[in-house]
């Protein structure tokens, strides 16, 4: 009786937690809720079937899906929805409020004609104040088919359509469209973005890309009263048969007051950023405004996400977010058909979303890694606005894609097999095959805006865990509440209307909706910019409906708002004029502004005055590489390591009291000294026998008195890893005999150490020089630990290698990059300071010509790290020296912590005599092995019959791949840090300290301390990025030359790209001062394969 | 359809061999071939790849059928090859037949990265031969000889390739780029590093240096280049219809927008494999003769891809492909798909040479047959007088198909020829088993 109450008693507590836990977990509201369509009315579907005539072989955009355009059609201040679908009727909604609307497609005359619909736009075309559509037209079908539609809206809710009569009736395969008035004429003019239906991919590029197709290339077309007419290549539009257009969006991009376009081609056609000249033409300038950019490039969107007055763009690619996906999906890294696609004038295009930030110099900063928005899967729509009024433009992105066409087993095994054993004409074969390729729906993504520059992903509690296929989307504030509901075009799915619950469960926050009426034809003043200005803060949006993949909408501007006032509004119309509305204009409400004749242009930005300056300088130099490829190698490493150049040494060879430099150079070029002359020209002194050793690839160099004879001699240390000859490894002293520099073999031991730098420090305090030698990588061994050398002096400038018996752990240190010999406790002793690739930072003491790892003492944590760089200076003004040391960054697929590892398993698993090196890094909170299936079978032979195919590796781990055995003998590396830092010193210890994101933009090479903005505290210059890493790793390049200012406290802030003045594009590997002219310092900036950069400051 | 319905069959129940009309020794080592065949083809194995793995796969079962005939070892005649042994006890209570057939399907299982798959038909065999009371033993000294085949193959430096250093492609127009569509890169570079099987080096039989690259209109290349697009231009059927049967790439790469698939073939090696089998069976061979016939082509066509490989990426030339969108045609596409490797000398014609040579030693010059080996990938079999009538057609198809210039073929067929009757030469023992056991 007792244990039956008891265990109904416990059954009772059971059911009541589940209630419990249930109850609020229901109650737990997320920030968007989906209404139900039995209560909006809204049944859309994109409804899309499969059949042998039709499907993704016989039109490859088969799965894009539709659009959503969103505008007042019946000016009644609510927000009407208009859907595309590919094969069915369009669908037009009338808003009735309170989340109900009515179908009005049948009356409306809006449902379109047969053929395959894809994008629509909306604007006023033809200036009579009501909103019209425009609907794109693709598909395999001849093109009468094709003709787009202008659904002129008559006012009362019913649509003709006008395109042929207006010349607007393109007959291209189109994808979207945008009406802007790009020659400000006071008219819109309409863009027309096509795409080819048929796979062009084996081709002669420069051929290709001379050519012009009607059904392809994308086209302009000037509004002449009402008429429009094609001036696609006047205008110096693109219009050649590569162009994919997948995404298409008109803004303001370079501040200058004129509409620019950005337009997105999938495969290897690069996108077209479009500048407005203002005369009626554009210039194309993707190559030299970007790094990198997407290579499928689907839906972009452009605004500006850091409030720093800019527009930032955001494109969008297939790279899943997923280990296994990436497994299934990715093919394996392919040098050849990446270099191939370089040679052919393409550019440098990676599979993942890019994020570019635009720094205000006609460049971007692609940082789309670090702010954790590159992988989405195979994505349509990016929308950027703010959804949670925060302030912070936040990120909405529709995905999902019928069929895993490029699912690597398919494509090798399951294809084949399948059509062997399907009988019938070749649609019906390549159609049962189709049908049983995997269909994967995914979860769109909503990622909450956190500081400008960084993405949190809230997909799961802002109320998008759905999965399904969807395309088009569109925000609106279709209730009229002050924030941004979002409505989605999904395939075979009812589509989606997602309420926005910010307002209503006041979640904080404010808002302002500006509406605007324009001028003349242009009744809604598209292209007008508007900007919020409250305390310190300014937001600001741009007036152009084309958002989202195949989507537009024409509603009030939103600004969400931490604030809660405004201090004024500026807003810039279409034809230059501006006005400045300051006073009680109030918020969370909306309010109109009309366009009033007379104002006053802009006036164009002056140029700030920057912290630097370019020099001229007179150094005739190009540091040229020697290609070499270390992945054909060792296919497995992170990144190449035989592009590490140029270090420069500098110091005064001819005593003239001026800096001379030498310049490190690679295999093939001679290394280079350069006196400085006294008018400030460098010049390059002629010096046989180091010209003699232009075979060897200099790593690193140091002047100083190696003999005590009171000049300055040279020590060069060989490295390299791609080497034919060992003997180019051995180090080289050159003895200044009166400007000449000898080289001197008898005064050094034989090494055969591919070093990186050397250092010089006086160990055994007798008062000369002594050397440390840097080993940097075990050629074609990476990553073999490779020593380091201590070279003692006699005196006399001969040197002796006592490493083993004075610092015996140099013999197995690591893969060392930088070291210095500092005094960073202040007792009179310097200790030796060192970094390195996949190490802690390490300190040595020296006590008595003996060594000690002193690297426990000295550092706080074990901060395992890719470092490439150190450099002392006092920091926070209190006397010692502090450190700032350039690590990988954050700006890649890896990220690193002391709880998730990047870890790199190394060791000769296959017994075959080579190093087999795998990294592993984590991926949503488990570690997987980077190397893809096929690359990782490559390495080791025998797991080709472990891994027969994609899906059975898709998700193996390290314990997987390697037997126990072979995990037992594997060395291990570990990086727990990746974020380059300052270290303050903390009474002899040194503590890390961070510094303003922009440091972990890219790799860091390069750093220089010193007060830049002349305030007394002590700033910092970060320079690095770089290409040559595996492709999945990808170019990273966001580094432009990072100024962070202190504030003698230890405090860094980052300064933006157009006040520091920087803007310094490469791989750079040194920065030197080498001289001063006018009072001001010249920096030189070693920039690899390229012509160094000189700036004064 | 007929071969391909019975090749489906087999193994389908151990009815095959309780009761039922029980197919030869012969037919069953040849449909025990064709499905470690149809293993490397689900692999794609590279044409050279392939050659190897029927070089071993045959070795193992040839070297087992000398257990129990009077038949020549390949000891001491293979380079760095001291034979199989085993011991009387092991032997004793085997089947001869039932070892060979495993022989080749344990070797395959060991061998290919898909060996799962060649498992799956061991166990059909070893279900079949259920009631066999020598079973398990005969079993039992198959994996022994496999172990010492694999000993063997451990030595032959293949598991070295994959750490060799990739290809580094060369400037100049008149070297070897990546193709389209897929771009990929060049195949087994440093394939002449491996054991050679019985010629003294990969250089034995050096071809001429091929016609130097040269642009202008009047130069052999040019001549030699605009004789592939003339070809191509003259869409003759019966050569299209040469082209494709002979085409016999591995792997052709569909790309319709982001769909991309293989289209699967067998390898030139893999093709000729088949015609052994044909004469074999045409012949009415009886197994041990089988099983050397098919020793001596398959380790013949391994020796003549070394060979080859060796020549191409020493003069590493570009393709016609290259050439002709550059100097002639920037639309131009081969018939064939361009295969992923230099193009001098023609792979196809060395391999197709070699295998006649070493065919015609054994059958003579007049054995007509009927080559049905395409069937299954849809292509019309084709008859043929002579072996030497068949390789002379597989080699002039490259040119035909768009992917090779005449100088390729005709040293590819010198090549092939010298490869081939070295080993005649060099074994004659084995040749004289070949045609006297019957």
């Amino acid at each position: 009786m007792l244990i039956s109450l008891y265990l109904r008693s416990c059954a009772i507590l059971l059911l009541l937690i589940i209630l419990t836990d249930f109850n609020s977990f229901s109650q737990e509201k997320t920030l968007f809720t989906k209404q139900p369509s039995a209560e909006t009315g809204i049944l859309f579907q994109n409804k899309v079937l499969e059949s042998p005539e039709l499907n993704i072989i016989t039109y490859e955009y088969f799965f894009n899906g539709g659009g959503v355009a969103a505008g007042d059609f019946n000016n009644d201040g609510l927000v009407d929805l208009f859907f595309t679908a590919n094969l069915l009727p369009n669908k037009l909604y009338i808003n009735q409020g309170n989340w109900k609307f009515t179908d009005i497609t049948r009356t409306s005359g809006a449902g379109g004609r047969r053929g395959w619909k894809t994008g629509a736009s909306v604007a006023d075309v033809n200036g009579d104040g009501f909103l019209d559509i425009y609907v794109c037209y693709s598909g395999d079908l001849d093109s009468s088919h094709r003709q787009n539609q202008l659904l002129i809206n008559n006012g009362n809710l019913t649509f003709t359509d006008k395109a042929a009569e207006m010349g607007v009736n393109d007959m291209g395969y189109s994808t979207q469209s945008a009406f802007f008035d790009y020659d400000r004429d006071g008219d819109l003019d309409l863009f027309v973005m096509n795409h080819n239906i048929k796979n062009l991919r084996n081709f002669d590029a420069a051929y290709v890309k001379k050519m012009v197709d009607p059904g392809a290339g994308d086209r302009l077309y000037e509004n002449r009263e009402g008429k429009f007419v094609d001036v696609t290549l006047k205008a110096g539009i693109i219009s050649n048969p590569l162009g994919y257009g997948l995404g298409l969006n008109i803004s303001d991009i370079n501040n200058d007051g004129w509409p620019d376009m950005y337009v997105t081609n999938d495969y290897v056609e690069e996108d077209y950023m479009y500048m407005n000249n203002g005369n009626g033409t554009f210039r194309e300038v993707l190559k030299s405004s970007l790094g990198h950019l997407s290579n499928f490039s689907m839906g972009v969107d452009v605004a500006d996400i850091n409030n720093d007055g800019r527009a930032d763009i955001y494109t969008l690619d297939m790279l899943p977010e997923d280990n296994r996906r990436q497994k299934l999906l990715y093919a394996p890294d392919n040098y050849e058909l990446y270099n191939n696609t370089l040679q052919n004038g393409f550019y440098h295009q990676l599979m993942r979303n890019m994020l570019q930030i635009n720094n205000g110099n006609g460049t971007f900063s692609e940082i789309g890694q670090i702010a954790k928005v590159s992988n989405t899967d195979w994505s349509w729509s990016a929308l950027l606005a703010d959804y949670n009024n925060d302030g912070f433009k936040d990120l909405f992105v529709t995905n999902g894609y019928g069929r895993d066409m490029i699912n690597r087993d398919f494509m090798k095994f399951y294809a084949n097999e399948r059509l062997k054993h399907i009988q019938g004409t070749t649609d019906d074969k390549m159609f049962g095959m189709l049908q049983t390729i995997v269909s994967t729906p995914l979860h769109n993504y909503i990622f909450e805006n956190v500081d400008g520059l960084s993405f949190k992903d809230r997909s799961a509690d802002w109320g998008f865990g759905e999965l399904n296929f969807s395309h088009g989307a569109v925000y609106a504030d279709l209730d009229n509440d002050g924030d941004l509901d979002l409505v989605v075009n999904s395939m075979n799915q009812e589509a989606g209307l997602y309420r926005n619950n910010t307002i209503e469960d006041a979640k904080g926050g404010h808002f302002l909706n500006v509406n605007l009426k324009g001028y003349g034809k242009n009744t809604l003043a598209l292209g007008a910019s508007v900007s919020v200005y409250a305390g310190t803060k300014s937001y600001s949006v741009q007036n152009y409906p084309v958002h989202g993949f195949q989507s537009a909408m024409q509603g009030p501007l939103h600004f969400g708002l931490k604030e809660n006032k405004i201090d004024s509004i500026k807003i810039v119309w279409p034809d230059g004029t501006y006005e400045v509305m300051r006073g009680n204009i109030g918020i969370d409400k909306t309010v109109l502004f009309e366009y009033k004749p007379g104002l006053k242009n802009i006036p164009p930005a002056l140029p700030a005055k920057t912290l630097f300056s370019e020099a001229s300088v007179s150094l005739p130099y190009k540091h040229t590489e020697d290609v070499v490829n270390d992945f054909k190698i060792q296919p497995l490493m992170p990144n190449m390591l035989s592009y590490s150049g140029p270090r420069i040494a500098t110091g005064d060879v001819n005593g003239d009291k001026l800096t001379d430099l030498y310049i490190c150079s690679p295999k093939g070029q001679k290394g280079a000294i350069f006196i400085q002359l006294q008018d400030g020209r460098y010049v390059e002194s002629k010096q046989p026998d180091i010209e003699a050793d232009a075979g060897d690839e200099d790593c690193g160099a140091v002047f100083f008195d190696a003999d005590k004879d009171g000049d300055m001699d040279l020590y060069v240390v060989s490295g390299g890893y791609a080497i034919d000859d060992p003997s180019s490894l051995q180090d080289r002293l050159y003895i200044n005999e009166g400007g000449r520099f000898l080289l001197k073999k008898e005064l050094l031991p034989v090494d055969n150490i591919s070093g990186s730098q050397v250092t010089v420090l006086d160990f055994d305090g007798d008062g000369d020089n002594d050397l440390f030698i840097s080993g940097r990588v075990k050629p074609e061994q990476y990553p073999m630990p490779v020593p380091s050398m201590l070279l003692e002096n006699d005196g006399k400038g001969k040197f002796t290698d006592v490493t083993s018996s004075k610092a015996p752990m140099f013999n197995n240190l690591g893969m060392v990059t930088d070291a210095a010999w500092v005094d960073m406790n202040g007792d009179k002793k310097n200790e030796l300071i060192i970094c390195g690739e996949w190490m802690p930072l390490k300190a040595f003491h020296f006590e008595n010509g003996k060594c000690s790892d002193v690297s426990e003492k000295i550092f706080k944590e074990k901060l395992n790290g890719w470092w490439n760089r150190m450099a002392f200076d006092d920091l926070d003004g209190d006397g010692d020296l502090d450190m700032v040391a350039g690590n990988w960054g954050d700006n890649s697929q890896l990220h690193a912590s002391a709880t998730q590892p990047v870890e790199l398993y190394y060791g000769d698993f296959d017994n075959n005599g080579f190093i087999d090196p795998l990294i592993c890094y984590y991926i949503q909170g488990t570690s997987y092995p980077m190397a893809s299936r096929d690359e990782m079978t490559d390495q080791i032979v025998s797991l080709r019959q472990k891994y027969p195919t994609y899906d059975s590796y898709a998700d193996v781990k390290i314990k997987d791949v390697l037997t126990p055995e072979q995990l037992q003998k594997a060395s291990v590396l570990s990086v727990t840090y990746l974020s380059t830092t300052w270290l303050e010193n903390v009474n002899g210890t040194y503590v890390a300290r961070s510094l303003p994101v922009q440091a972990d933009f890219a790799p860091v090479y390069a750093i220089h301390i010193d007060d830049f903005n002349k305030d007394g505290k002590k700033d910092i210059l970060l320079l690095g990025n770089i290409e040559q890493t595996r492709i999945k790793i990808g170019k990273i390049d966001a580094n432009e030359g990072v100024v962070l200012l202190g504030d003698g406290k230890g405090n860094f802030r980052y300064e933006d790209q157009t006040e520091s003045g920087l803007k310094i594009g490469g791989c750079v590997r040194d920065v030197k001062i080498i001289g001063e002219r006018s009072g001001k310092k010249i920096l030189m900036a070693g920039v690899n394969n390229g012509q160094p950069v000189f700036i004064n400051y | 359809m007929k071969m391909r319905l019975f090749t489906v069959s087999l193994f389908i129940a151990s009815s095959l061999f309780a009761g039922k009309p029980k197919p030869s020794a012969t037919d069953q080592y040849v449909l025990c071939l064709k499905k470690v065949t149809d293993v490397m083809v689900n692999d794609v194995a590279s044409p050279v790849a392939a050659s190897r793995y029927y070089a071993y796969v045959s070795l193992a079962a040839y070297e087992t059928a000398t257990l129990y005939a009077k038949l020549p070892s390949f000891k001491g005649v293979l380079n760095g090859f001291n034979g199989i042994s085993v011991s009387k006890e092991l032997l004793n209570g085997t089947d001869k037949d039932l070892a060979i057939l495993l022989a080749i399907m344990k070797t395959g299982e060991r061998l290919l990265p898909s060996g799962y798959m060649v498992k799956k038909d061991t166990d059909s065999l070893m279900a079949a031969y259920a009631k066999n009371p020598a079973l398990n033993k005969t079993a039992m000294l198959v994996d022994s000889v496999v172990a010492q085949v694999m000993k063997y193959v451990a030595g032959d430096g293949f598991n070295k390739l994959n750490n060799m250093p990739r290809y580094i492609l060369r400037n100049g127009d008149g070297y070897w780029k990546p193709t389209p569509p897929a771009f990929m890169a060049p195949i087994e570079p440093h394939w002449n590093s491996l054991r050679t099987f019985y010629l003294d080096s990969v250089q034995q039989f050096k071809p001429e240096p091929p016609v130097p690259y040269d642009t202008a209109k009047g130069s052999s290349f040019y001549k030699m280049m605009k004789q592939v697009y003339d070809v191509d231009r003259e869409r003759d059927p019966n050569k299209q219809e040469i082209a494709s049967f002979w085409d016999c790439n591995p792997f052709a790469v569909q790309q319709i927008g982001h769909v991309e698939f293989g289209l699967k073939k067998i390898s030139p090696g893999g093709h000729w494999v088949g015609i052994t089998g044909i004469a074999c069976r045409l012949r009415k061979l009886n197994i041990e003769q089988t099983v050397l016939v098919h020793a001596l082509v398959s380790i013949g066509l391994a020796d003549a891809f070394m060979a080859c490989w060796d020549e191409k990426y020493r003069s590493n030339r570009v393709r016609p492909e290259h050439v002709i969108q550059r100097l002639i045609d920037p639309a131009w596409k081969p018939l064939l798909q361009t295969p992923p490797f230099p193009e001098y000398v023609s792979g196809h014609s060395v391999a197709s040479n070699a295998a006649a040579v070493i065919l015609t030693a054994i059958f003579g010059d007049s054995l007509a047959f009927n080559d049905n080996t395409e069937m299954e990938f849809g292509l019309k079999a084709r008859k043929f007088s002579s072996f030497n009538a068949a390789a002379a057609e597989a080699s002039i198809s490259r040119m035909y198909g768009g992917i090779h210039y005449m100088d390729a073929i005709d040293q590819g067929v010198w090549q092939g020829r010298q490869v081939g009757q070295f080993m005649v030469n060099k074994m004659a023992v084995h040749y004289g088993a070949a045609k006297n056991s019957k």
